[in-house]
């Protein structure tokens, strides 16, 4: 099945800090492949069959990161779509980018996966958008992806668990994170390395400086400010459990 | 104003990583070095012991005090500066900046509250690459101030060597109250004495007659050679000569680096596997190792807990392990190659490993190794609830490469003779195994202390040190004795009094007062 | 396509899904908002509390005619009155056995029929999975900017200002859109359910649905809910990845039934399999503010603080004195999470 898997790279939240007035310290944190995503890749190469698996993604540069992580986990090709007037894109302006990317280039695609959402935006918009854009079904939280005669999907929306069969060409987005992410052999290593990325800009996908980035996108950001709530963090000694008890119970109220 | 608290036994204040706890009368929290200037002076007029603290992440009882007061740095945890000179960056700390804390400023760059302790020192360290410390004495919570007390290594000490080689400056408190500034370079031994200064006149100090053996990593007893920079007697001292207020750290270049672990078939496949490695032209700037007990360790607790070591599962045919990291650089593709040959010779391969190059998986692998000593360690805290007396055993005995295999065939074949269920892991790049027994009662606590010595006085045998990098504390004093004889302990001693006549500054480390 | 019943739409009947005629709905005249009505299936089907909540804000804030949505057949009519009593004006029913279930493709161009008929100001709808999922397809049908999971609209004449935690809840963001119509869906909970007003009149208009975009679902089996809603208790005894026993999650269920409260948790326990995803308090989890948080190993993540920095009073007990939830908490209590549930559980027996 040839599979293709769009990807993001985020900052990684998990060491992502704040500082004494409650901003985001974004300095020198280092970023990774979405855990989705990265669940995306790890299901695209189980079902690849013959494949191949295409990674791609929307970002500055450095997002070659994240695709070395999609080649290292098994995927046989990887884009970066990369351009400055793509900056400041929303989940509308990256959607389009992605459905030229795919129009122009993986036409005779079979699937395209996704990761539920981005750990840093969060909006979970781009998998239906993306469908939406290029005409065909959607599939979201979705847990499991059985292939046999046809293609099967268990999607969980919480109150509900369903199966549907999936037509090819569809859009799924997953919504696992594992638990542990996977690491690549030395030899997977080897072989990613060899893999040349490929770079694209606007020209290359057909678009110009009006359909996506700032231009393109169709909602703006007014304002943002800290979130920060004024805590008291009153520090207490609670070596002793009964202090620590002491504490608690008034704080209940009990 | 030097504040003071009272303790209570079970105080954190009394104990360290060893699970050995002491007891004192009070605890000392000087704020900066006037405070610990008072502190000494007050201590010296009283004549009552005055044990240092740092983050109490020892492992030999080191600031585990018997008697008199504790004296914690962890108000003292500003960095301070940055500065430059011929050799390149420092950044000027107070002693209980933690391994991580120091790492953390360097990789966020947050430099901008920092003092320029030579001209435009922080705007140059901005707007440079990025910068670390390349000590990594595995416990990243261990204080600066601590790693110098004791001279800490750790598994990156194959490529960078202990933190001694880290160390441009310190300045130190002595008993009486004097404070020394002493900057590598400005004080060296004549022969065999250096003449200090203190309160009452000169004090001739004599260092003890033995030659500190640094072929192989060694943290047993006072550093001792001929024409000796004085800063190096105080690094490795153990608290027994001074109380470090201030110090000057250098730090070098970060560079990508590529975290490998490579599984085998058994323990002896693994050591061929290390020795290939090291004749080749691969450069790992560390090796560890981790043998079949380590790993069934690791399975153990994550048969409960599925994200300890949050690594993915072992996989089943794995029944040894070598960790090494690479530089990520033209040279990895020829490290792999030598890699190769020499695991496909011993039963691994480029397929039975795993790598990681980005931040988040180095740490995994770095929490991996660490979870060995770790899980012991939380086994021992579990065990002294109804085996109050226990403590935790590892040995730490290095020897020079080419005995290395020898050294590990010797632990298994003692331990093994005294039935005491055990696991080795460690430094095997620098020759230097950790052996943990998994105590069951005092009676294996015994067992343990003898076979141990039994093995230290393998280790002095095949050229090696009984304590490679944890230091001797109160714990493993037996060690002194056993490699410089009784003459150097007097020695040690002796020194010990020039500096500090009341025999006040952590008594009970290293040699007995 | 939605039906053309009564003659007012044009164009072909038979689309695949997605494939619609370009919308242009950016109109001076957009006027009103669109709510989609989420229906809770069952022997008596009932309206996700979200959408209900949306209503009241809607008619806040916005000029014009509320607009509801609904999807399903006639065992919708007893929900008709409560649509309306909730503050719907108009309720479109379109009305089709097969829309019973979600099939958002469906659901997507039904809706986006509806707007061309009305072109709202803004459409509307709760920021749940379904929610979540639908509206970005739509947002795309329509060319529309959408600001997912927001916890709190303003209106600036037509303009809705839309609020939403940002990077991981420590960041407040203000987004508004580009054009007309104004999609957002909306945090459940971030605003208070409205009373009804029994008795409140509106138009039902029927709607066929003559397209075909549905899915082929095989099976599909309800969840049986969950007895604890975390999002509800008052008081969350809380557990994170410095719990290392299992005994301490039951220890912890004793202690917060004993302060009638309930047990969640961070990522790193559902990871474990020791609670449910249900009890999970974070950005991938639940949002919570109970009147009181206690928070027991938990180092504090940015994803879990993102979760709980509503809560009124947050009480963390840490081993770690540099724990990061320290600065998000109102008392840190340096000290062993089990000895302190187990003290806590033996000293509210003698309570």
């Amino acid at each position: 099945m040839k599979i293709v898997v769009a990807v993001k790279q985020v900052p990684d939240v998990s060491s992502v800090q704040t500082d004494d007035s409650g901003n985001i310290v974004r300095e020198g944190i280092p970023s990774v492949l979405n855990p989705y995503c990265e669940y995306a890749v790890y299901m695209a190469c189980r079902l690849k069959g013959d494949g191949p698996v295409t990674a791609v993604t929307m970002g500055p540069p450095q997002a070659r990161g994240a695709l070395l992580r999609c080649l290292e986990l098994g995927a046989d090709e990887a884009y970066l779509i990369s351009d400055k007037a793509f900056a400041g894109s929303d989940a509308f302006a990256t959607s389009k980018v992605l459905s030229a990317f795919v129009r122009t280039h993986i036409p005779g695609y079979d699937l395209i996966l996704c990761g539920k959402q981005a750990s840093d935006g969060d909006t979970a918009e781009v998998p239906a958008e993306l469908a939406c854009m290029l005409g065909v079904q959607q599939f979201c939280y979705v847990d499991e992806i059985v292939a046999g005669d046809d293609l099967r999907v268990l999607q969980n929306y919480r109150d509900e668990k369903r199966i549907c069969v999936v037509p090819l060409r569809s859009v799924i987005s997953v919504s696992k994170g594992e638990c542990n992410r996977r690491l690549p052999s030395i030899n997977d290593y080897l072989r990613a390395a060899d893999v040349e990325i490929k770079t694209l800009d606007k020209a290359a996908l057909g678009l110009d400086e009006q359909s996506a980035g700032v231009k393109g996108s169709k909602t703006r950001i007014i304002s943002s400010r800290s979130s920060g709530v004024e805590r008291s963090c009153v520090t207490i000694d609670g070596t002793n459990p009964s202090d620590a008890a002491d504490v608690i119970i008034k704080e209940a109220g009990m | 104003m030097l504040r003071t608290r009272s303790l209570d036994t079970d105080s954190p204040y009394v104990a360290d990583e060893s699970k050995m706890s002491g007891h004192a009368d009070a605890l000392l929290i000087p704020d900066n070095e006037d405070d610990v200037i008072e502190a000494a002076r007050e201590s010296y007029r009283n004549g009552t012991p005055l044990t240092v603290s740092g983050m109490r992440t020892g492992m030999c009882g080191g600031c585990v005090p018997f008697g008199g007061k504790v004296l914690t740095t962890e108000k003292m945890n500003r960095v301070i500066g940055a500065g430059r000179d011929d050799r390149g960056f420092f950044i000027r700390l107070q002693p209980a900046v933690t391994v991580r804390e120091l790492n953390d400023v360097m990789r966020r760059k947050a430099y901008s509250n920092l003092q320029d302790v030579t001209e435009g020192a922080t705007a140059e360290l901005k707007a440079s690459g990025d910068y670390f410390y390349p000590v990594d004495p595995t416990e990243l919570n261990s204080s600066i101030g601590g790693n110098i007390s004791t001279n800490a290594s750790g598994p990156r000490t194959l490529k960078y060597g202990p933190t001694r080689n880290w160390v441009r400056r310190i300045r130190v408190v002595l008993s009486d109250g004097t404070a020394l500034d002493l900057a590598r370079g400005d004080v060296k031994a004549v022969e065999r004495t250096f003449r200090v200064h203190m309160g009452d006149g000169f004090h001739t100090v004599r260092l003890p007659s033995y030659d500190f053996n640094m072929d192989v990593k060694n943290s047993c007893g006072l550093m001792s050679r001929d024409g000796m920079d004085l800063v190096d007697l105080f690094i490795g001292s153990e608290g027994t000569l001074g109380i470090i207020t201030e110090a000057d750290v250098y730090v070098t270049e970060w560079h990508p680096l590529m975290s490998n672990i490579l599984f085998f078939p058994c323990d002896e496949d693994a050591y061929g596997f290390v020795r290939g490695i090291r004749a080749s032209s691969a450069t790992p700037e560390f090796l560890e190792f981790l043998d079949s007990g380590s790993l069934n360790l690791i399975r153990g607790v994550r048969s409960k807990d599925p994200l300890f070591t949050s690594m993915p599962d072992l996989p089943s045919y794995a029944k040894s392990a070598v960790l090494l990291d690479l530089p990520m650089d033209d040279t990895l593709r020829p490290s792999y190659e030598a890699i190769k040959m020499a695991a496909e010779a011993h039963g691994g391969s480029l397929d039975r490993c795993w790598c990681g190059h980005e931040l988040k998986d180095r740490e995994r692998f770095f929490g991996m190794r660490h979870s060995i000593p770790q899980t012991v360690f939380e086994y021992v805290a579990g065990l002294k609830r109804t085996v109050p007396k226990i403590h935790k055993m590892a040995t730490d005995m290095a020897v020079p490469l080419d005995r290395s295999d020898e050294m590990a065939g010797l632990y298994k074949s003692a331990l093994d003779s005294y039935g005491l269920e055990h696991v080795i892991f460690g430094h095997i790049g620098n020759g230097h195994l950790h052996v943990e027994i998994i105590l069951k009662d005092m009676g294996d606590l015994e067992k343990a202390h003898a076979a141990y010595r039994e093995l230290a006085k393998k280790a002095i045998s095949l050229g090696g040190s009984p304590s490679a990098e944890h230091g001797i504390g109160k714990i493993k004093k037996e060690y002194v004795a056993l490699l410089y004889g009784q003459k150097g302990v007097d020695e040690i001693r002796e020194l010990k009094r020039s500096l500090d006549p009341k025999m006040i500054l952590a008594p009970g480390n290293m040699v007995d007062p | 396509m939605s039906g053309c019943s009564d003659g007012s739409c044009s164009g072909p009947d038979r689309l695949p899904p997605g494939m619609l005629s370009k919308y242009d709905l950016d109109l001076p005249t957009a006027d009103g908002t669109l709510v989609w009505l989420e229906v809770i299936r069952g022997p008596e089907p009932r309206f996700e509390a979200s959408s209900l909540e949306i209503l009241d804000k809607a008619r806040s804030i916005c000029e014009g005619r509320v607009f509801g949505a609904v999807f399903g057949d006639k065992e919708l009519k007893p929900l008709y009155d409560i649509a309306f009593s909730y503050g719907v004006d108009t309720l479109y029913h379109v009305k089709d056995k097969r829309l019973v279930q979600f099939h958002p493709e469906a659901y997507c161009d039904a809706i986006a029929e509806l707007s061309a008929r009305i072109a709202p100001a803004a459409i509307l709808m709760g920021a749940t999975p379904r929610g979540r999922e639908l509206a970005p397809r739509l947002a795309a049908a329509l060319g529309a900017g959408l600001t997912a999971d927001c916890t709190d609209l303003s209106a600036d004449g037509r303009r809705i200002l839309m609020t939403r935690p940002a990077f991981g809840g420590n960041l407040v963001a203000t987004i508004a859109c580009n054009g007309f119509p104004q999609m957002a869906t909306v945090r459940p909970g971030a605003f208070p359910m409205p009373r009804a007003d029994v008795g409140r009149k509106g138009t039902v208009i029927y709607r066929r649905y003559l397209g075909s975009a549905f899915k082929n679902i095989v099976s599909s089996e309800p969840v049986e809910a969950e007895s604890v809603d975390i999002s509800k208790a008052k008081i969350l005894v809380s557990l994170g990845n410095g719990i290392r026993d299992r005994a301490t999650v039951d220890l912890a269920e004793s202690v917060a039934s004993k302060l009638g409260g309930a047990v969640s948790c961070s990522r790193a326990l559902v990871d474990r399999g020791w609670l449910p995803q249900s009890r999970q308090v974070g950005q991938s989890g639940r949002i919570v503010s109970p009147d009181l948080y206690l928070a027991f190993g938990i180092s504090g993540s940015v994803q879990h603080k993102a979760g709980m920095s509503g809560s009124k009073r947050i009480v963390a007990v840490n081993k770690d004195p540099d724990a990061p939830i320290k600065e998000s908490a109102d008392v840190f209590i340096i000290g062993d999470a089990h000895s302190v549930l187990k003290e806590l559980d033996e000293r509210l027996d003698s309570n």
